[in-house]
């Protein structure tokens, strides 16, 4: 378990009572084992103090926290609410934004568009940094390029794929439905900036394999068209080397039609009033000064996942501490998702992460410090024709599985999160050609960069199969049974144990013999605050908490266990949507109801 | 490669006497006169680096004596931003080093105190450089690389 990092747990839960909570949490440090969540406490506000004059006391006023000594994990302990005269300004508004992401952004530029009084919380420096892509189905600017997506055949394949959603089965139609208005509005939105969108499939340029023509490609890519790029008026982006900020671009947006951003300015917990309803927050300015936000018509929780907690994280899904490379920024501590249970609001019980399946390793498990975030994986070592196994040396799945599946069986059935890649000297001539990209997002797949990776100790070179075995330190019965396994197969011509595709089955039989580990790699938790199908956040009763609102990763009900592998552009496609309806609701502005 | 501070001479010269004033570990922040040159000094007081605050710290910085017997607890960002304010220092150093977006004091990371980057009276840390790579100013040295990913931000990729 990786230690926690005591300053960011201070800005992320700063209060009053910071000491007490401080020794909870490090006391909860060993609870993570425990995994189901219990039965939830009744819902109770924890700013109902006497003196707290937004929010009287409702029937049940929570009694001052203790730190966690009845096995719940300190997290879940709402923080002592911030003494009434340390707090130095009140301001009130109509929509209060916590999180100025990929998802609170959308959401602030239609408030403000809608000319709503929003003010914007953000416990970063500045709004958060610019992703891939977003992503939505038929919008017109799809549909005039006759990008069409059926939306029976999508959500019934996305169903297939994921055991049928973990999450709320309307979800997917939810997102089917509105993206399209969603992303019409966003281009119109751009075009006055002086931006267009792209839809990715539209470009020859691909950031990896899709699955898309390409040779080999497993029969469980189903793919469409829903991934979009930000780009510059004459049509350049990210992919020809002039990415468009487009967080930044959505920021000034929300600003130049009224939105209030407030940064280095964390929200520490939510406020109700007598009847339950969210009233607005308590936050902790830049001066680190006790601040009150009261918000008229909701709350919207936008502030990313829980990654950066990482007693969190494992509580809710402990393969996740297998986990080695966090693509992250330590921002993301789950504080929308805390501050929800605090009062009452129920989590996700299973979540997923968006994974990268073979980012490079070193023997010693660090990250190799010659590869950056962008090109971290080994050159070939990620290609489908590698026999890849486990550390004992078992073979657990195809290697060929749509972009990021893979790493569902790395997490679950492995001990370790890890897999090694085993690929031998013939591989450039044996490797289908139009089945892999040579320069790929993640690396380069030539024998140049093997061979450099070889000098550097990320990649083994060995002359029999009998000295790789030895130095992965694979239990030799195990490997030797998975190798001669694969070669059969290969012979075979039909892989019967996981019918990988056969063009991808390659024997190993030309040394020298290359191995290179690969590790877990993940972006960002999936799975947060259950919610209805108005964004709204429910309670351990199913029922939605007046005045709450979240969208993003903070928000649960969409995926489950099961991150769509396929679905390029999900998390960011649908937590925009959902956010900027998440605002529609508040407002009363028409959308696309599900039918549930 | 470092980047040189734009430094006027002037303002190296007063650094002995900035550090007369910090040795002293006097109460006032106002107080611009040396009143005491004792070396002896409270736990809590600003601490000084010996008779030569390092280039990039704080004391260097400082040549009139603003942080002056300021206690390293109420060196706190509010007290820093009451000079300085977030505007000007965010104007300040946008695009730093010359890469694009690039702004020590306004960036997706919460980067938490000002002093957890500016020392006092030791070498600044360019708390960024846990994750990325850029150049360091003069007298700066780079954060320890952290468990996260190095993310060089001169490429134009973003997973
Ligand atoms: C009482 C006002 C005041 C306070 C408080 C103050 N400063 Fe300054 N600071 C100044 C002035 C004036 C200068 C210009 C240099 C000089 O002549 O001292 C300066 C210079 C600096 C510089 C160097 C500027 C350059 O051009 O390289 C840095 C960095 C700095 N301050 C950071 C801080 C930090 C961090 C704090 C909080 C610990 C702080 N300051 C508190 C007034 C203040
Ligand atoms: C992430 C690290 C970091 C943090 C945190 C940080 N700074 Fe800086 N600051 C820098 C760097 C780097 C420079 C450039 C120094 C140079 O060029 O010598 C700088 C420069 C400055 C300057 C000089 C600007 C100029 O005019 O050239 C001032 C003033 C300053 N910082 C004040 C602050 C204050 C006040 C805070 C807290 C609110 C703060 N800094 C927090 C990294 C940081
Ligand atoms: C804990 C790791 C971490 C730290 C510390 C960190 N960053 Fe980052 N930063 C990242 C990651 C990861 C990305 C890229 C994420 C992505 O695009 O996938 C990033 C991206 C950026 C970008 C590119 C933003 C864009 O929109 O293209 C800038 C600029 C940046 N960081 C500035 C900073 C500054 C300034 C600091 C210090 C105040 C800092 N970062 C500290 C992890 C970090």
């Amino acid at each position: 378990m990786k230690e926690i990092s005591r300053r960011s747990f201070l800005t992320g839960a700063a209060v009053a009572g910071v000491s007490a909570a401080f020794a909870g949490t490090l006391a909860g440090c060993s609870t993570t084992q425990e995994k189901a969540p219990e039965t939830p406490e009744e819902p109770k506000a924890p700013a109902t103090d006497a003196t707290t004059e937004a929010a009287a006391a409702p029937a049940d006023p929570a009694p001052a926290p203790t730190p966690a000594t009845d096995g719940k994990p300190a997290w879940m302990t709402a923080p002592d609410p911030v003494p009434e005269d340390e707090i130095v300004e009140t301001t009130d508004c109509e929509i209060l934004i916590v999180g100025a992401g990929v998802a609170g952004l959308p959401a602030a530029m239609m408030a403000a568009e809608a000319g709503a009084d929003v003010h914007v919380l953000e416990k970063g420096g500045s709004f958060g940094v610019a992703r891939l892509c977003t992503a939505g189905f038929n919008s017109d600017l799809q549909k005039s390029l006759g990008l069409t997506t059926d939306r029976k055949d999508f959500i019934m394949n996305t169903w297939a794929i994921t055991n049928g959603v973990n999450g709320r089965m309307s979800s997917y139609g939810l997102w089917f439905d509105n993206s399209a208005e969603y992303i019409n509005w966003l281009e119109a939105a751009f075009a006055t900036k002086g931006y267009k969108l792209i839809p990715a499939a539209s470009l020859e340029y691909k950031i990896t394999n899709d699955g898309i023509g390409m040779a080999g490609a497993s029969e469980l890519w189903q793919c469409y068209p829903q991934m979009i790029y930000f780009a510059n008026e004459d049509g350049s982006f990210f992919g020809t080397g002039n990415p468009v900020n487009w967080t930044q671009v959505m920021e000034e947006y929300s600003t130049e039609h009224g939105a209030v951003f407030h940064y280095s300015t964390p929200a520490l917990y939510l406020e109700r009033d007598a009847s339950g309803r969210v009233t607005g927050v308590i936050a902790k300015n830049e001066n680190e000064d006790y601040v009150r936000f009261n918000a008229s018509k909701g709350v919207l929780l936008t502030t990313g996942d829980m990654a950066a907690d990482h007693d969190m994280m494992e509580y809710y899904n402990p393969d996740l501490a297998k986990v080695v490379r966090y693509n992250i920024n330590q921002n993301d501590s789950g504080d929308g998702q805390k501050m929800g249970i605090w009062i009452g609001a129920e989590m996700d019980t299973a979540i997923c992460a968006d994974m990268w399946s073979f980012s490079a390793i070193m023997m010693d498990g660090k990250l190799p410090d010659f590869l950056d975030g962008t090109h971290f994986y080994a050159g070939v070592a990620s290609l489908p024709g590698n026999l890849m196994v486990d550390t004992t040396g078992r073979r657990i799945a195809a290697e060929n599985l749509p972009f990021q599946a893979y790493s569902v069986p790395k997490l679950t059935c492995t001990p370790d999160g890890m897999t090694w890649s085993i690929w031998d000297s013939a591989w450039e001539s044996k490797y289908p050609k139009d089945g892999y990209f040579v320069e790929d997002y993640c690396t380069s797949n030539t024998q140049e960069e093997v061979d450099k990776n070889v000098e550097k100790g990320l990649t083994f070179k060995f002359d029999t199969i009998e000295e790789l075995c030895k130095h992965c330190g694979f239990d030799e019965e195990v490997f030797m049974a998975s190798f001669n396994r694969y070669n059969e197969l290969c012979d075979l011509g039909e892989d019967l144990d996981f019918y990988k595709d056969p063009v991808w089955m390659c024997k190993l039989d030309t040394p020298p013999f290359y191995c290179s580990k690969t590790c877990s790699s993940m972006t960002s938790t999936r799975g947060g605050l259950k919610q209805d199908e108005r964004m709204r956040v429910l309670d351990t009763k199913g029922l939605p908490i007046p005045g709450l609102y979240a969208a993003g990763n903070t928000a649960g009900s969409f995926y489950g266990d099961v991150y769509p592998p396929n679905v390029m552009g999900s998390g960011i496609g649908h937590g925009q949507c959902f956010g900027w309806l998440a605002i529609r609701e508040m407002l009363g502005l028409d959308y696309i109801h599900a039918n549930i | 490669m470092k980047l040189s501070q734009k430094k006027h001479p002037l303002l190296i010269a007063g650094i002995t006497a900035a550090l007369v004033f910090a040795l002293a570990g006097c109460a006032s922040t106002t107080s611009k006169a040396p009143q005491d040159t004792s070396p002896s000094q409270e736990e809590s007081a600003a601490p000084t680096g010996g008779t030569e605050a390092p280039v990039g710290s704080l004391m260097a910085a400082h040549t009139l004596g603003q942080l002056d017997g300021v206690a390293l607890e109420d060196m706190t960002s509010k007290f820093c931003l009451s000079c300085h304010p977030r505007s000007a220092i965010s104007e300040a150093t946008q695009d730093y080093g010359g890469t694009p977006g690039y702004n020590p004091h306004k960036s997706h990371y919460d980067a938490g105190a000002c002093t957890n980057c500016h020392s006092v009276d030791g070498q600044s840390v360019l708390a960024c450089d846990e994750c990325h790579t850029e150049d360091c100013p003069e007298g700066w040295i780079p954060a320890p690389r952290g468990e996260n990913p190095v993310w060089d931000l001169k490429k134009a990729f973003k997973e």
